[in-house]
């Protein structure tokens, strides 16, 4: 994805109260300079512009924010809503109600901010409502009729539906799962730790870290229960189909076939290009800790890929060659081959999804010139297993770069 | 309105991020890498900074993290500080956020500007000093991995190009009892007087400080000295005023000595408080 620039006076389109708006605006212009003087929405106030009174208030994807400590250039891919966005709300009327301004002209600010606490949080506490105004200043009122104005608004919501709102998503997707999971197991007769780690596939150390109340692993006695910590266990074959593998055999000796297969095995679209350039990504991701888990897909399906290697090695022998490592037309693998992208996580994901891609078309084409059951099967087979792990690699695409291959 | 112009990058990687700053500084530009921006926008507004650039790192994926790997608390830089008190995902961080400037500001204020902005205060590190938390660091020499003790020093010491991905803390720490404390002169969002964070870990207290001298810190050895409990509380709080890393800070918000005064009350709340607990 190319680096998104501004220079000088740009077009720059943004969406305020629901419409995509069009301005010609510098990279230096604040939102609050925008609305005002290049748009016309004259409810946001400049007050102090420093961050400090709060008149200047705006929602970002429903979130108040001051928009004098935002450059309107930011706000592209946001929805901003400015108090002429509001129509008629609870809020509104209830600041007529309770007479909660007397000039006015910090009212638009504290109107957008407490909106957004009647969205987010339906049910505030006092603490919460007075943490949230905080945010602004008002010079007329005493505060305590604004006040007043908020809490009539959370208590006619809550009366009315308690569960109605929908608070807008802070924009992160915090992971609620980050204790380890843990299942209970009732220790049978003749059971050991060793043969429960085997059971769930865990190695033995974990099992006995996450359980501590065990003084002695090697004498556990029935009815006992322990922690087993599913997130631990290893899935052998989660980067691979389940199908299980043809017989590696071919029908006869073929030189000719051997050729076309170590494109496959050593060419620049293939396993060993496939294994190298994963094992690379791993290391590189390994050092994002917010990376670990793509890291740990790559090592996984690199391990895959391995196991093709060596299938494709076993058939190039069976057809009378020796799998060394060069393409049919002889010419040495080269690290060269690999799509680097140093420090680009991204890159090398949508660089992963493509040489899947391209040994997928590589696959299929020798499929069509190789007259050879046993070998159309195996690749056959493998070709699920690449068309998996693009599976793989684009659902973290999806969810690490937001974006699809 | 800010009276210059500087151009706008938004990198949406690392390394694109790093080598806009290398192509921009080799022009003579100046950039600085922009995150939640309040602090540039109220400064250049002020004419108190000067850019012909500013490279934007919010779209960078890392820097937006905030989930826990490993047992580990990842917090990317751009997390803004009601992201982390909304989150609960580590109490006492969430805590020194609430204490940074306002609500609204901190909707849009990040953790990775806090720790690496102009203004002295930069209450956010203090759980990270706390936590011995790591920190990870982009820049031309690739991502660097290290222990913020190494790298903070009053200010995060970055190298030229380089800026902060993300802080890396021990989930662990999040289960141990805290303090977090913050005197103002008068407003409650305002500048501290004197800002504490403290964590009671295997059975001693840690404190990490703000507002008291020039820049935020955690000192072990006033840490000894404030757990020693052969010595009766007031000395040990005596003691560890004497030995402050620099001198304390004295301005129109107030004095040394009332700062000192106010530091003394606060420390002998807190430590009464952990060693009854």
């Amino acid at each position: 994805m190319p680096v998104s620039r501004y220079k000088n006076k740009s077009p720059l389109e943004i969406d305020v109260n629901s419409e995509l708006k069009s301005v010609m605006a510098r990279p230096a212009d604040t939102l609050l300079y925008v609305l005002r003087d290049l748009l016309g929405l004259t409810g946001a106030k400049p007050g102090c512009e420093n961050g400090d009174c709060g008149a200047c208030t705006v929602l970002v994807d429903g979130w108040p924010v001051k928009s004098c400590l935002m450059l309107a250039v930011e706000a592209i891919g946001h929805k901003i809503t400015t108090i002429e966005g509001l129509k008629d709300t609870p809020i509104q009327k209830a600041f007529i109600e309770n007479w909660a301004f007397q000039c006015g002209y910090c009212t638009s600010g504290f109107i957008m901010n407490c909106y957004a606490l009647s969205q987010i949080h339906p049910d505030a506490k006092d603490e919460v409502l007075q943490e949230w105004l905080q945010s602004n200043l008002c010079r007329c009122t005493g505060y305590e009729e604004i006040k007043k104005a908020v809490k009539l608004v959370l208590s006619r919501n809550n009366a009315k539906n308690p569960k109605a709102n929908h608070p807008p998503s802070l924009g992160i997707n915090i992971n609620d799962n980050w204790r380890d999971v843990k299942m209970n197991y009732t220790i049978q007769p003749g059971d050991t730790f060793y043969l429960i780690a085997q059971k769930y596939n865990l190695p033995l150390n974990e099992l006995i870290r996450a359980n501590p109340q065990i003084n002695d692993p090697e004498h556990i006695s029935p009815g006992e229960i322990i922690n087993i910590p599913l997130s631990r266990c290893l899935l052998p074959n989660q980067y691979r189909l389940p199908d299980p593998y043809p017989e590696r055999r071919v029908a006869g000796q073929n030189p000719y076939y051997a050729q076309l297969l170590f494109d496959d095995y050593a060419g620049k679209v293939s396993e060993t290009t496939a294994i190298m350039q994963y094992i690379h990504h791993h290391m590189e991701m390994a050092s994002i800790p917010s990376w670990q888990e793509v890291s740990d897909l790559e090592e996984g399906i690199s391990i895959v890929e391995m196991l093709h290697l060596e299938m494709l090695g076993k058939i190039i022998i069976h057809l009378g060659a020796s799998p060394c490592y060069y393409d049919g037309a002889q010419q040495p693998w080269t690290p060269q081959y690999i799509a680097y992208h140093n420090f680009d996580p991204c890159a090398q994901l949508r660089a992963d999804i493509q040489s899947e891609l391209e040994a997928i078309q590589q696959y299929q084409a020798h499929i069509q010139m190789i007259q050879d059951p046993f070998i159309q099967a195996l690749l056959a087979r493998i070709i699920k297993d690449e068309e998996f792990h693009i599976k793989l690699f684009s659902e973290k695409l999806a969810k690490f770069c937001g974006s699809f291959p | 309105m800010i009276p210059f112009d500087f151009e706008y990058y938004k990198p949406s990687s690392m390394m694109e991020a790093v080598d806009t700053f290398r192509l921009l500084n080799t022009q003579g530009k100046a950039p600085l890498y922009f995150n939640g921006g309040t602090e540039i926008i109220s400064m250049a507004r002020r004419s108190h900074i000067f850019t012909e650039a500013v490279i934007d790192i919010k779209g960078i994926p890392e820097c937006n993290t905030l989930n826990v790997q490993n047992e580990k608390l990842v917090i990317g830089a751009s997390i803004t500080l009601t992201q982390l008190a909304e989150s609960e995902i580590f109490p006492l961080l969430g805590r020194a956020a609430r204490k940074v400037a306002d609500h609204t500001v901190r909707t849009k204020l990040t953790i990775g500007g806090n720790i690496c902005g102009k203004i002295t205060f930069r209450e956010a590190v203090l759980p990270f000093l706390l936590s011995d938390s790591t920190v990870i660091l982009a820049g031309p020499k690739g991502i660097r991995h290290v222990p913020i003790h190494q790298v903070f020093n009053k200010t995060l010491k970055l190298e030229q190009g380089e800026f902060l991905v993300q802080l890396v803390t021990d989930i662990d720490y999040s289960q141990f009892p805290f303090m977090s404390i913050k005197k103002t002169k008068q407003e409650t969002s305002a500048y501290p007087l004197i800002s504490i964070d403290s964590l009671k870990k295997d059975g001693q207290i840690r404190f990490a400080f703000s507002g008291v001298c020039p820049f935020p810190f955690r000192s072990s050895t006033i840490e000894q000295i404030l757990n020693d409990k052969n010595i009766p509380l007031e000395l040990r709080i005596n003691k560890a005023l004497s030995i402050l890393p620099a001198s304390t800070n004295d301005n129109l918000e107030a004095s040394a000595e009332y700062r000192e005064f106010i530091l003394k009350n606060t420390l002998s709340a807190i430590i009464k408080v952990f060693e009854r607990s």
